[in-house]
This record gives C-alpha cells, sequence and structure tokens, in this order.
C-alpha cells in the first residue's frame, strides 16, 4: 500500500487520511481549495462570481440599459445564458463566445456550476491589461480592496500564468506557507512545534496606514501668531541671566549726592543750635485745640489714646509736648489707652518724658490701662463698660472702684466713655484713626454730651482726617497735625521745647527738599532736551 | 546721665547708624537692626498678650471670691479653648463656633460705624455747606463759604466721574453723555493729582521729621561724648 508523506512533517501516512497522524497537518488539497486559492489571488471568489447575477455584477451603464427597457416594456436585456442585447451596445468579448463556463486558474471547472459562471471571464486566466475594460478592472480591484488586499497585490498576468502551470503540475503549492513545513517554531506561543501553519500573506501584509500630513493647514497669519505662542513658551523655559549690577552706579550716585545735601542741610542747624526760622502763623484748626483744653476744670478727667508706631516718637513728641503740657498745667487727670500693642510702652515713655516739667504719678495723676484688644469691637466695649474691658492697670493694679477696691483717682466717676470731658487721640494710621473716629463722633455729638474729641497726628495723615474736623456739625473738634501743628501750639501756648529744636532743621530740609525736587524736575525735562542733536531737533520741526 | 542712660544712649546710636547703612545698599548689618526691631516688637506683643490681656482675664478671676466672675471667666476660656482646635484641621469645624461670633461682631462693628460715622456725616457735611441757616455768622465768610462748597461739590462729582468706566453699546462711537462724562473727568484727574501731591508732602513731612529726630540724638550724642573726653 502506498504511503502518503506529510508535506509538514515529513512522515508516512495512510492514503486515506486527509490529515497527518502525527502533526495534524494537512496531506492533500482539494481541488475546490485550491480553486479558492486561485480566485483569492485575484481578490474575487468563484461564489461571488457565481452567485452575483448580471445586473449585480455588470457595469452601470449596464444596469441602467437594463432598467430602461424593463421600464419601457421592453424586453430585458439577458446577460447570463441567453445574452441578447443589442451588439453595438456589448463589446465583442461579452459576446457569445464566452458562454462557457468560467474556469478557475486551474483549469478544472467545478461541476454542476458552469452554466452559473459568468461567460465575460475568460478561460485561462486574465487577458492582458489592453482587453480587460476598465469597469472590470476597477471592479476587481475595489473587491480585492475590501477583502484586505492592497491594490498593488494584484498579479500581473505574466507572473501569473507561471503560477497557473505550477499549480496546474502541483496543486499543494496553493497552500500558504509550503516552504516552511516541518520547521520548528522558536518563538511564540507555538515555540517547540512543529509544522504551524505561519499566517496567510493576505493577513501578514497589511494595508498601509494612511498617511496624514503633520503640518498645520494655517493661514500666514495663523502662522505668525503659533510661532510667535511657540516663542514665548520656548522663552519660558530658558533662565535668563541677570544683567550685571555696576558696584557703583549712576541711581547710588544720585541717591548719596540727594542724602548728603539733606543731611548738610538739616544738621547745620542742629549742630549749630540754631533758632533763628520764625514759627509758623495762627491756624484755627490748632488754635482749637487750645482753647478746649484751656475749658478744662482741675481734675478733670482726659483720656489719652496713643496709636502711632515708635518710629515716629519724634513728630509725636514734637506735637504732643505742647498739648499735653497744657493739659497738665490744666490739673486734667489722665487715663492712658492704646490699641496697638506698642501703645502702653510708648505712653510710659511720653510720661517719663513729661516728668522733667511736671510730677505727675502713675496712679495718683494718671493711670495707663494699657491696651484694649478686639479693634473696633473692643472699643465699642472700652466706651460702653471700660471697668470691665480693662479692669487693671498695665501695671496689674486694680483700677476701678469696686466693693474691695478703693478705685484710682483718675477713673473715679468714669463709666462710659461720655464721661471723659475730653479724649485725646495719637495716631499715625489712617484705618485705626477712621475707626476712632466711627466708633466716638456718633456719642460724643449727642445734645447732652460734652465730651471733645481731638486729634494729634503725623502730618501724612492731615489730609485724610481734615474733612471730620471740617464737616458740619464737625465730628472731631480740634486737629494738630505733625511738628508744623506742634509749633503752632506751642506758639500759642509756649513749651514747644522740642517743636523749637527741630524747627529750624525742619525748614531747612523742606527748603532743601523742595530745591532738589525743582532742579531734578528741571534736569529730567531740560537736560535731554539739550542733549538732543542739532539734527534730531530740526527733524522735530 | 547714669550708666543704665549711656548703655541706652549707645545702643542707640550704634543701631541708628546700622539702619543708615542701608544708603550704601542692602547689607548684614542693616539686616541684623531690621530683624532685632522685629524680634523686639514681637516680644513686647506677646509680653502685652500675656499680662494685659491673658492673666488679668482668665487667670486673676479664679483668684477672686466672685463666684459670678469666676462664671463668667468660663466663657472666654471655652471659646479660646474651641479657637485651639483649628490647629488641627481635622477638629477645626469646632472652631468655627468662635469664629464665626468674632467675625459677626467685629463686621457689625466696623460696617455700623462706617455707616453712622463716615458716611452718613460726611454726606450730611457736603449737604449743609450750602444750607445757609447752618451758617451760624452771617457776614463776608458765608460767600467764602459758599466758593469752598462749589470746589468741594465740583472736586466730588469729577473724581466720581473720573471713575467711571462706562463702554458705548457698539464700543466704538462715544455718545454725547460719554464725552461730557470724559471731559469731567479730566477735571477729576487735576482733584485727584492735588490731593496726591497733599499726601506726598505729609508723608516727606513726617519721614524729615524722623530723621531730625534721629539726627539730632546722634549730634546730642557724640556731644556728649566729646564733653566726656
Amino acid at each position: 500500500m502506498e504511503e502518503i508523506i506529510c508535506p509538514h512533517c515529513g512522515k508516512p501516512n495512510s492514503p486515506s487520511n486527509k490529515f497527518c497522524d502525527y502533526c495534524l497537518g494537512q496531506l492533500k488539497q482539494s481541488d475546490e481549495q485550491i480553486s479558492e486559492a486561485e480566485h483569492s489571488e485575484i481578490g474575487i471568489g468563484r461564489d461571488d462570481l457565481s452567485e452575483q447575477t448580471p445586473e449585480e455584477y455588470g457595469p452601470d451603464w449596464l444596469k441602467n440599459l437594463q432598467e430602461e427597457h424593463s421600464v419601457k416594456g421592453e424586453e430585458p436585456i439577458d446577460l447570463g445564458d441567453g445574452l441578447s442585447t443589442p451588439s453595438e451596445m456589448i463589446s465583442d468579448w461579452m459576446s457569445g463566445d464566452e458562454e462557457e463556463s468560467l474556469t478557475t486558474e486551474a483549469g478544472e471547472s467545478p461541476p454542476g456550476e458552469g452554466s452559473q459562471v459568468q461567460p465575460f471571464l475568460p478561460h485561462d486566466g486574465f487577458p492582458e491589461d489592453d482587453g480587460l475594460p476598465d469597469w472590470l478592472d476597477d471592479a476587481l480591484l475595489d473587491r480585492s480592496e475590501q477583502d484586505g488586499f492592497e491594490a498593488d497585490s494584484r498579479v500581473d498576468p505574466a507572473i501569473e500564468g507561471s503560477e497557473q502551470d505550477a499549480l496546474q503540475k502541483d496543486p499543494d503549492a496553493t497552500k500558504p506557507s509550503q516552504g516552511k513545513l516541518g520547521e520548528l517554531e522558536s518563538a511564540g506561543p507555538l515555540a517547540g512545534l512543529k509544522g504551524a501553519l505561519s499566517p496567510e500573506p493576505g493577513i501578514t501584509r497589511p494595508r498601509k496606514p494612511a498617511a496624514y500630513t503633520t503640518k498645520l493647514r494655517v493661514t500666514a497669519t495663523q502662522r505668525a501668531h503659533v510661532d510667535l505662542l511657540a516663542s514665548i513658551v520656548e522663552d519660558e523655559g530658558h533662565t535668563k541671566p541677570l544683567p550685571e549690577r555696576k558696584a557703583i552706579s549712576q541711581r547710588h550716585v544720585l541717591r548719596w549726592v540727594i542724602t548728603i545735601i539733606l543731611l548738610i542741610a538739616i544738621s547745620w542747624p542742629i549742630v549749630t543750635s540754631s533758632q533763628q526760622m520764625p514759627f509758623p502763623a495762627y491756624e484755627e484748626v490748632s488754635a482749637e485745640v487750645s482753647r478746649l483744653v484751656s475749658q478744662l476744670n482741675g481734675n478733670s478727667p482726659v483720656l489719652f489714646v496713643f496709636d502711632y508706631e515708635p518710629g515716629l516718637t519724634a513728630e509725636f513728641d514734637a506735637a504732643t509736648t505742647p498739648v499735653m503740657d497744657h493739659v497738665i498745667s490744666r490739673g486734667a487727670l489722665l487715663t492712658l489707652v492704646s490699641i496697638s500693642p506698642s501703645g502702653p510702652i510708648l505712653a510710659e515713655r511720653f510720661m517719663g518724658l513729661m516728668q522733667a516739667s511736671h510730677e505727675y504719678k502713675s496712679g495718683e495723676q494718671y493711670v495707663n490701662l494699657g491696651y484694649i484688644p478686639g479693634g473696633a469691637a473692643g472699643l465699642v466695649s472700652f466706651f460702653d463698660n471700660p471697668q470691665n474691658t480693662l479692669p487693671y492697670t498695665l501695671d496689674g493694679v486694680p483700677a476701678w472702684e469696686t466693693s474691695t477696691n478703693k478705685g484710682l483717682p483718675p477713673l473715679t466717676g468714669i463709666n462710659e466713655i461720655t464721661d471723659y470731658e475730653m479724649v485725646v487721640l495719637l495716631v499715625d494710621d489712617p484705618d485705626t484713626a477712621r475707626t476712632w473716629i466711627e466708633q466716638l463722633s456718633p456719642r460724643i455729638n449727642e445734645p447732652d454730651v460734652l465730651t471733645s474729641f481731638v486729634l494729634i497726628t503725623s502730618a501724612q495723615l492731615e489730609p485724610i482726617v481734615l474733612p471730620y474736623y471740617d464737616s458740619s456739625p464737625p465730628q472731631v473738634n480740634g486737629l494738630v497735625a505733625g511738628l508744623r501743628g506742634g509749633a503752632v501750639y506751642a506758639q500759642i501756648n509756649g513749651n514747644g521745647d522740642i517743636a523749637r529744636k527741630y524747627w529750624d532743621a525742619f525748614g531747612m530740609g523742606t527748603f532743601t527738599a523742595a530745591l532738589l525736587i525743582l532742579v531734578g524736575g528741571l534736569g529730567y525735562y531740560v537736560i535731554p532736551e539739550l542733549m538732543r542733536s542739532p539734527q534730531v531737533q530740526r527733524k522735530g520741526k | 546721665m547714669n550708666l543704665f542712660d549711656w548703655i541706652g544712649a549707645s545702643l542707640g546710636f550704634i543701631l541708628t547708624l546700622l539702619v543708615f547703612s542701608y544708603l550704601i545698599g542692602d547689607n548684614p548689618l542693616f539686616r541684623f537692626a531690621i530683624h532685632l526691631f522685629i524680634g523686639v516688637s514681637a516680644g513686647f506683643a506677646a509680653i502685652i498678650a500675656v499680662y494685659n490681656i491673658l492673666l488679668p482675664r482668665l487667670v486673676a478671676p479664679y483668684f477672686s471670691s466672685n463666684r459670678t466672675e469666676q462664671l463668667l471667666a468660663l466663657v472666654p476660656i471655652i471659646l479660646g479653648a474651641l479657637m485651639l482646635t483649628k490647629i488641627s484641621p481635622r477638629f477645626a469645624f469646632i472652631g468655627t463656633l468662635p469664629m464665626s461670633y468674632l467675625v459677626g461682631v467685629s463686621a457689625a462693628a466696623a460696617i455700623g460705624g462706617a455707616v453712622l460715622g463716615t458716611l452718613i456725616p460726611q454726606v450730611n457735611a457736603s449737604i449743609n455747606i450750602f444750607d445757609a441757616r447752618s451758617a451760624q455768622v452771617f457776614d463776608a465768610s458765608i460767600g467764602l463759604r459758599l466758593v469752598n462748597g462749589v470746589i468741594i461739590l465740583i472736586g466730588t462729582i469729577a473724581t466720581l466721574a473720573y471713575f467711571h468706566f462706562g463702554k458705548t453699546r457698539s464700543g466704538i462711537q462715544k455718545t454725547q453723555f460719554q464725552a461730557w462724562l470724559e471731559g469731567i473727568g479730566q477735571v477729576g484727574q487735576i482733584f485727584i493729582a492735588i490731593t496726591f501731591g497733599f499726601l506726598f508732602a505729609g508723608i516727606f513731612n513726617a519721614a524729615l521729621t524722623a530723621l531730625i529726630g534721629r539726627v539730632t540724638f546722634v549730634v546730642e550724642f557724640v556731644k556728649s561724648v566729646l564733653q566726656f573726653f
């Protein structure tokens, strides 16, 4: 009995076997499979050809023609076996010579299907390109693309002819990956197995991915904007070296020159103890304070509020000293408070300063109640109930009169803010000043209240608080602003040693500063104009 | 001048020179002086908080025999303890109660003060300038007061007009009203410039007085040292 050698593993098998007993590889390939493989080479299956009617398979013009005939009631064009159509409308190769059934490239006609095969396909493969009509060419091309093949996979007729000869000799040659039969797989999930089928060429040759351009389709303006944005983003990633700073630049020199001039101007009167400049003229706003202080009786309770920063001590010393001196000379009893943490120590320092001319003792003529916490809410609490808000002095001594405590003299009879005859606020901050004015002025502007409210402020605050004084009715009864205000007050009441000591230096400094601003302004605008070349000036004209 | 005064004056003199060293630019000596001032200020504020607030209000009531004071002192202690829970994100919600109480009271005080202490009185004051009945003395100062009132009125309206940032419906063509508004706004710009000039002059005067105070201190210290030798 003749054995069949397995083309995959090379081992002998029984002739009745279709598959190898050893490697399960296919031993024979049926004719049908061969024919199928041949058709797949050109991208069209035999079944497809046999199942399609001529109406479906033919060109559009042929379909249209057939439809026209059917609409007009004429005899339809028979594109099948009984092909009947005007000869002038159908090519010669579609005529009766082609009525034979379609044969496969292998030269064998499938049994029983010959009559259904399209009559216009040639017997021996496809004719030369010249003989194939365009519509068929396109149809074949489309179908091959639909099946996943590239258009380039169409076989060249010359090559195809030789392959057909080979197929006729050996039908098994149509099997895919025939050359690798029996080889041992070296990689992948099938590694170690013999005769594994390799993928078919149609699958392993995927269509090339469509090539899409990566370039932006934009206008020139958009391109310019894109470039600009890209340059900005790119620049962000780069660190730019800082320009080298000169050790001594023009700005430094200018700063030193101004400082030296100003220092000389203010130092000269201080060194020589010059007191020649006259005090400023009378000002109503400061004189009003003097009038109110003059109305104080002996033992009148006066509240002093110290709410300025230590850096402005010199200015407040000059402005407050004449006022405080005047108040103390009237024999008033003082209460000192603050809503800034540094206020209590500034108050103590200032009272120490006044001890040189007055013997005012803590706890007897004045009392320092310290810091009022809570901002505006704390102020409201202090105005309504000072005993509970600040029960102790800065030294920790109980300040108010109780059943067990006698209380300090300056606080005798004080139950609310309107029990004070005068409230003097020393302030340099606009917000603090506004808080005090807003909380206090509505209480003291009542008809039956006699409390007066005066401010001693830094010069920088004068423009902000002046409207409260100028308003009608006034929310603030008097104002002493800065060194100038202190000098005015000292001129009215005397005792302005500090203001007198500073006044000449202040006058010289102000005059020098005004001169520097004038010269600097002229230099800024005039010098560049003079530095311009005559040509540029002429062009400008 | 005793020994402590000498030490204090010497420290003040050295620190003044350290601050003046800023003339040659930012340097370690200047920074040392600034950090010292900040540290001293913070330390003093802490001392004030302890001796002026915490001890007298939270601790002292429990040394008194008054039962009511002791009970009332529990309220700030409890609220303060609840406020401390803000440190932990997990229990921070507990601190919302004292925080909301603080914010509510502060806002009420601030808003009420702003309305009753600034807004209404200042509006009344601007109106009363033109009220002849409010003038206590009828003399030549009435005319001056009227002129003053007109200037204030023009300044107020012009400044408000300057801060008008309206836009035409079309965005291109100005209406006649807007042209007027821009013209008035330019007048307001003059008022604003004068105000800024006034503010600058005040700030300069304050700074100049502070400088004079320091220079006076330095000169007097040097004079006293020279007298010593």
